[in-house]
């Protein structure tokens, strides 16, 4: 009876409440960011319906559901109405393989590290594909470079993590976490901590790498012609995409669910949304680049330093069998 | 194996999605006539098509890309068994990132990343 | 279980191509490819390979299918495209293409006929023998005996980069000399 019962939690109970809480933790984030960086910005922010504004969210879900749900004449509209679903399911998927406590994770892949990257290379059809049904210039512009900058980016976020495979010898995202008990992996890898931070900002196109959605240029970029629930799917996907890239900073360089003192969850929330908080400075104090330097960053710097970190690594770990 | 936790996962996720887009539809407002029949052009006339002459670098990101990514799969495989591939490994490995280093600055030189340039051309 | 996952993922499979083939739309052929991809990933991780099917999302799903549906949307022009494209798929002109599938499909359905008889299915063993393969066995054989493989990759990627970039660069030439003014974005 007891196997049963456990069954009934680790199947379906846990997806589940990871699910909503996901979902909850996408919503709020929006409003603490507006809060925030109001703060940052001596300004109030929300701060007029419920406590603190904290039902500002509710209000938001509220009129995004009953705005008209409009889908451009013009438009691909097949192509128009999945877009913004692939970007919801890629970053939800993404969660499956994170290890939130100890039994607590959704997906026990061997090869969890290859799911992710594979997920991530297929987020950017959300993009190109929503861009090229709105069949409009500014949503064509914006997605076009918005794919081009996360093709770019992409290639060394993957090599950026490898190095960690290295030390850790697995893809599987539990025993990389397992790997950190005496020391994290930040220590180990500074520069590919610092590679796979640009290669995430910038694949969850968030500012200073937000050229897509430049507004100063083209408009609302590739969700230019987006109104409704569809473009609120986007706006969560993004939200959803900073908590993910926060959660895999913390799982692989900052030791995952291990502190001393607290209860494990506690600590991979805290650490999480300490890196959400530093997403959301991000946004308040650096100013965003050129296009072009942007790919020339990326391309001349980073990809070659990539390459040269897993060189290093790798020697490093080999130095005691000379 | 494929857990029955992660096809629940997948399964409500799925589920999710469609709801929000269903629920989104059926609270959806009947307007009127409108003239929102045009693509969204910071509020003037919309000129011209979606027929843009693109820059040829976007096709040379694509192109290199694919090329980087084949690279990084055979560096994948490489990551996990480096202790076991050993020094003679770590040689090939050495030289394989150097000829896609040696194809990275030579696509540099060519100016493929310079965006917005006027381009030369190979003489 | 496994051998209905796997008829459902080869039937996805097989439509989907099918659709690519006949699609108007190229963005929508090259969508119906893409499933295509995922599809056969599926079947590689049903017949215990998750690395295989990693590499196949990752490789074509992610990077070839994305090339090519990027090159699309730049050489795409609206509603003119969508007019040749439907003139592309002609059925009188594929039949050669569809006589030497049905060859094909013949050949299949008689294989798999000759599998599912029964005492084949009820027999010591079922003909999904899944032996996982880890992705340290395969770096294992790939960086041991079969390291020359690298090396003539490395080659290959190395050449397949620099043919990319001189086919994109504009040659010196004075027919060309007019575009010049052209405004590219």
């Amino acid at each position: 009876m007891s196997d049963f019962l456990g069954d009934i939690t680790g199947d379906f109970i846990i997806p589940i409440v990871i699910l909503v809480a996901l979902l909850l933790a996408g919503a709020w984030s929006t409003w603490l960011e507006r809060r925030i960086l109001a703060w940052w910005q001596d300004r109030l922010g929300p701060n007029r319906v419920g406590p603190f504004g904290l039902l500002q969210v509710v209000a938001d879900m509220i009129k995004i559901f009953t705005k008209e749900d409009w889908i451009p004449p013009f438009a691909d509209k097949v192509l128009f109405v999945i877009a913004p679903m692939i970007v919801m399911i890629m970053m939800m998927l993404g969660f499956a393989i994170i290890p939130f406590a100890p039994g607590i994770q959704i997906a026990h892949f061997d090869n969890g590290l290859l799911f992710l990257l594979a997920i991530s290379s297929l987020s950017v059809y959300s993009i190109m594909l929503a861009g090229f049904s709105s069949n409009s210039k500014y949503a064509l512009l914006g997605a076009m470079r918005t794919a081009a900058q996360m093709l770019s980016y992409e290639v060394f976020m993957g090599l950026a993590i490898m190095g960690i495979v290295i030390v850790a010898d697995s893809f599987s995202l539990s025993k990389i976490v397992e790997a950190q008990a005496d020391m994290w992996f930040i220590i180990a890898q500074p520069l590919g901590f610092f590679l796979f931070l640009f290669a995430g900002i910038a694949e969850s196109h968030r500012a200073p790498f937000d050229l897509p959605e430049a507004e100063t240029e083209i408009v609302a970029g590739f969700h230019t012609e987006y109104a409704s629930m569809k473009f609120g799917m986007f706006f969560i996907g993004e939200y959803l995409g900073v908590i993910l890239i926060s959660a895999l900073i913390t799982t692989l360089y900052f030791g995952g669910w291990q502190g001393p003192w607290l209860p494990p969850l506690l600590w991979f929330i805290l650490k999480t949304s300490f890196f959400v908080l530093f997403f959301i400075l991000l946004r308040a104090a650096i100013p965003r680049p050129r296009y072009d330097q942007l790919m020339a960053f990326g391309w001349y710097i980073l990809l070659p330093l990539a390459l040269l970190n897993l060189l290093v690594t790798a020697a490093w770990q080999l130095a005691p069998t000379l | 194996m494929i857990s029955t936790s992660f096809l629940v996962y997948l399964i409500a996720v799925l589920l999710l999605t469609m709801t929000m887009l269903l629920v989104s539809h059926l609270l959806n407002p009947k307007t009127g006539k409108r003239v929102n029949k045009l693509p969204y052009e910071s509020g003037i006339v919309p000129s011209g098509t979606t027929d843009i002459r693109w820059n040829v670098n976007y096709f040379l990101v694509a192109i290199s890309f694919v090329i980087f990514d084949l690279e990084a799969v055979f560096l994948y495989i490489w990551s996990i068994v480096v202790m076991e591939a050993g020094w003679q490994g770590f040689i090939i490995t050495s030289f394989f990132i150097f000829a896609l280093l040696i194809g990275l600055f030579y696509e540099v030189r060519q100016g493929a990343f310079d965006w917005g340039k006027k381009q030369g051309g190979i003489e | 279980m496994i051998e209905v996952l796997f008829f459902i993922a080869a039937a996805v499979a097989l439509i989907s191509a099918a659709m690519t083939v006949t699609a108007h739309n190229a963005v929508h052929g090259l969508l119906y490819l893409v499933v295509t991809m995922l599809a056969i990933s599926l079947i590689f991780f049903l017949l215990g390979s998750p690395f295989a099917a990693a590499l196949q999302v990752i490789v074509y799903a992610g990077a070839i299918m994305v090339l090519f549906i990027f090159v699309t949307m730049m050489l795409h022009q609206g509603e003119k495209s969508l007019l040749e494209e439907k003139q592309l798929f002609q059925i009188s002109g594929s039949i050669g293409a569809f006589l030497l599938s049905a060859v094909l499909l013949v050949e299949l359905v008689y294989v798999l006929a000759g599998f599912a008889s029964p005492q084949l299915i009820n027999g010591s063993e079922g003909y999904f023998t899944i032996q996982t393969i880890t992705v340290k066995e395969l770096g294992i054989q790939l960086y041991g005996p079969y390291q020359l493989l690298v090396v003539i990759a490395a080659m290959m990627l190395l050449s397949a980069l620099i043919s990319a970039i001189h086919i994109a660069r504009r040659q010196k030439n004075p027919m060309q000399a007019d575009e010049e003014g052209d405004q590219t974005l």
